[in-house]
């Protein structure tokens, strides 16, 4: 375990925003940390970045507690971007390495490094002011990850990027995980949560009300359903409903919700006996984004 | 930590020094300052009180003859007075229980001895010059009336060789002229204080704001702790103001020996003195430059210039603090106003002040004014040239730095609840619990 957290809670005056929240996030992978609005992900994201210290409970990394020394282990995208406007693109991110305890030198490198790979070498010596939003954005992330952090911790990471950008942050968050670092996520872009993440958990109302592997949630919230494609037509099958039955160029899709006493096989040989040619066939897991509003629907009932 | 706050107020020298505003200030900057230095001076001539000059005019003609009235008029400035009796006695009246200003005595016909000019208080250069040509007038017509065939020529050599002697009866004069630079000293060094505080520690609070308003403070508090950014932005901006402070002494002192020379005008060193007494004839304006130099001689400017530099640091410091505090708390320039004029008061008070404090420099009011932290700065300026006791200077240090001390404190925990708040009004009240975190 990279990083846990033990009974962490924190309160603003009179407001409860984070509850006796404990998490273990796994060293290698990508995790997610999801959440309506204001249910206390930005909170959690600052206590584990020591921007707030909580009122009770441990923060451990690697079991040992934050300070100063093992701060520049995290890199940290803040969900408000910000960046000294009047400054150029390198002084500022040579800046901004050196304050996380990288030499002039070292931070020049990196520098250099970061421009190359994310293809904005030629704004080196621009004003952050002069810069596209997007090109921004790509400048806040190397401010983020240029001294090679341990922990990164992107809070939004793909708002404001185009589908080429979003896709070549996906790919260095991939890289990331790949070099063995912790990446941490937190988003309500439900597409990049089941294409990038391992792990979720699922914060409300400052309580973490689900966590875990991500494969292993959406089996435990698996309703037996079933995609099945094929050319033939499909009647009445038995001890099993059809959900969806319809046509798309001559071929049948249907999905159908299985119970429990018997398995997709046995349905498969009933339509196999109809005379239905099965071409397709696929459980259909509930998206994070079911998992994501039926768990906050029950929490809410 | 140190090598942090050294990275931000490097950040912060660099980008100051590179703004334009930076330059014009140092540029328009001695300007300012010559102004400020010029208009109390002015304000001063002014205000001068009206003066009494007695005449004693030993010739005693009568008033069908050369009516010496005609020839001193009354004006404003000064009424004169004529005097008739013996020299010795009139003398005597006028320094041991006169109340007037001065005493002009003039030969008779045909002595040409210089006339003789006492005073005891600080006559102005010009009164001086008008009532000495009004005497020279009077003399020539004297002279026309006893001989009344005289050629242009003897009226020249008249001219030539008539002069009139100044002198100066007790202290008084020197005290005013002393009076009048320690002053003028104490509230130019009062006003550069309150200059630099607020142009610099609004700086600093615009500086916080702004980056709280562009929202990169969450990408600095990674790994910068908040009392780390505070004092690296303080001592920052704080190193351009006496950047600042340098240029301004440097050009204003550039400009000064460029117009002296131009005009040789190097009337002030001890060897030039020499070379001006034998060169004026005219031995009043030999005086006065006396005058000055021996009121000058009695403030050490180079001390003043160190405990000035000590107490500007340490204002600047305290006060720098507190702007850093507001500029965390609010969102937007307008919210500053109920924050900023509070803690301005205390130095705008000092200085409607100012001239009780310059009247009476070793008073109450001027003592404990001057060991107040919010208001030592400024009084404790208006005060030094006229002479404060070391010990008093040590506890009005000690007190400034100790608030500084607890100051900063306060000030880095608003700071660091308040970076991070945002679209919350603020009150005094909301300030005062946040130090409590």
């Amino acid at each position: 375990m990279v990083l846990s957290l033990q009974k962490v809670s924190k309160n603003f005056q009179q407001m409860v925003a984070l509850q006796e929240v404990d998490l273990e996030i796994p060293s290698n992978s990508i995790f997610a940390l999801l959440g309506p609005n204001g249910a206390g992900k930005t909170t959690l994201l600052r206590i584990i970045t020591a921007i707030f210290a909580p009122d009770s409970g441990k923060i451990l990394f690697n079991g040992k507690p934050i300070s100063s020394t093992n701060k520049p282990i995290i890199g940290y995208l803040p969900e408000e971007r910000g960046l000294y406007k009047k400054m150029k693109v390198g002084e500022q991110l040579v800046y901004l390495a050196q304050l996380r305890g990288l030499s002039f030198d070292e931070a020049n490198k990196n520098l250099k490094h970061w421009l190359t790979k994310l293809d904005i070498a030629d704004r080196e010596f621009h004003i952050v002011e002069s810069l596209s939003k997007g090109l921004q954005q790509k400048v806040q992330f190397i401010a983020t990850i240029i001294h090679n952090p341990d922990i990164v911790i992107l809070d939004e990471p793909f708002s404001g990027f185009d589908p080429i950008n979003a896709q070549l942050i996906k790919n260095e968050i991939l890289e990331m995980k790949k070099n063995g670092k912790t990446v941490i996520i937190s988003t309500h872009r439900m597409e990049s949560v089941e294409e990038l993440c391992d792990e979720i958990a699922l914060l409300h109302k400052g309580k973490l009300i689900l966590r875990g592997n991500k494969e292993t949630i959406k089996k435990s919230f698996s309703k037996n359903q079933y995609l099945i494609k094929g050319i033939g037509e499909a009647s009445v099958i038995k001890d099993c409903a059809i959900i969806e039955n319809y046509k798309q160029n001559n071929l049948t899709k249907l999905l159908i919700n299985i119970n429990e006493s018997q398995s997709v096989n046995d349905v498969l040989l009933t339509l196999i006996h109809q005379g239905f040619q099965v071409h397709f066939v696929e459980e259909q897991l509930p998206s994070m984004h079911a998992i994501f509003i039926e768990k906050i629907n029950t929490y809410a009932q | 930590m140190l090598s942090n706050i050294y990275l931000i107020l490097k950040r912060e020298f660099s980008m100051k020094i590179r703004n334009k505003m930076f330059w014009m200030m140092a540029l328009l900057g001695p300007f300012m300052l010559a102004a400020i230095m010029i208009v109390p001076v002015g304000l001063n001539m002014k205000s001068a009180d009206h003066k009494i000059i007695e005449i004693l005019d030993l010739n005693r003609l009568k008033k069908e003859e050369v009516n010496i009235h005609k020839y001193f008029t009354n004006t404003e400035e000064v009424s004169y007075v004529f005097m008739n009796g013996l020299p010795e006695d009139i003398k005597d009246i006028f320094l041991n229980k006169g109340t007037h200003d001065a005493l002009m005595v003039t030969q008779a016909y045909p002595s040409t001895a210089a006339a003789q000019f006492y005073s005891k208080s600080s006559i102005s250069q010009k009164l001086l010059e008008k009532t000495e040509a009004s005497m020279l007038n009077y003399q020539k017509d004297v002279l026309l009336f006893k001989k009344a065939n005289l050629t242009s020529d003897a009226i020249q050599d008249f001219n030539s060789r008539y002069a009139i002697k100044n002198i100066f009866v007790n202290n008084n004069a020197y005290q005013n002229v002393f009076e009048s630079t320690a002053s003028s000293i104490g509230l130019t060094a009062g006003i550069l204080i309150y200059v630099f505080i607020l142009l610099f520690g609004i700086q600093v609070m615009r500086g916080v704001m702004e980056e709280k308003s562009s929202r990169i403070l969450e990408v600095m508090l990674i790994s910068v702790k908040p009392f780390e950014l505070m004092m690296g932005k303080i001592l920052g901006i704080g190193l351009t103001s006496l950047l600042q402070f340098g240029m301004w002494v440097g050009i204003s002192s550039s400009i000064s020996y460029a117009i002296k020379s131009y005009f040789k005008l190097e009337m002030y060193s001890n060897q030039n003195i020499g070379n001006t007494l034998k060169f004026v004839n005219d031995s009043s304006q030999a005086m006065d430059i006396n005058r000055l130099m021996t009121a000058l001689g009695q403030i050490n400017l180079p001390y003043i210039l160190v405990i000035f530099l000590v107490f500007f640091i340490l204002a600047y410091l305290l006060y720098s603090a507190m702007f850093a505090a507001i500029g965390a708390a609010v969102d937007s320039e307008t919210d500053t106003q109920q924050f900023v004029l509070p803690i301005t008061i205390p130095l705008l008070v000092a200085f409607l002040l100012a001239q009780n404090i310059i009247n009476n420099p070793d008073g109450t009011m001027a003592f404990w004014l001057s060991m107040v932290p919010i208001t030592s700065p400024i009084v404790m300026m208006l005060r030094l040239p006229f002479g404060v006791p070391v010990w008093q200077l040590i506890v009005s240090l000690s007190l400034l730095l100790g608030a500084f001390a607890a100051i900063t404190y306060l000030s880095s925990k608003i700071f660091r609840i308040g970076i991070l708040m945002y679209g919350k009004k603020v009150t005094l009240k909301e300030l005062g619990k946040w130090m409590y975190y």
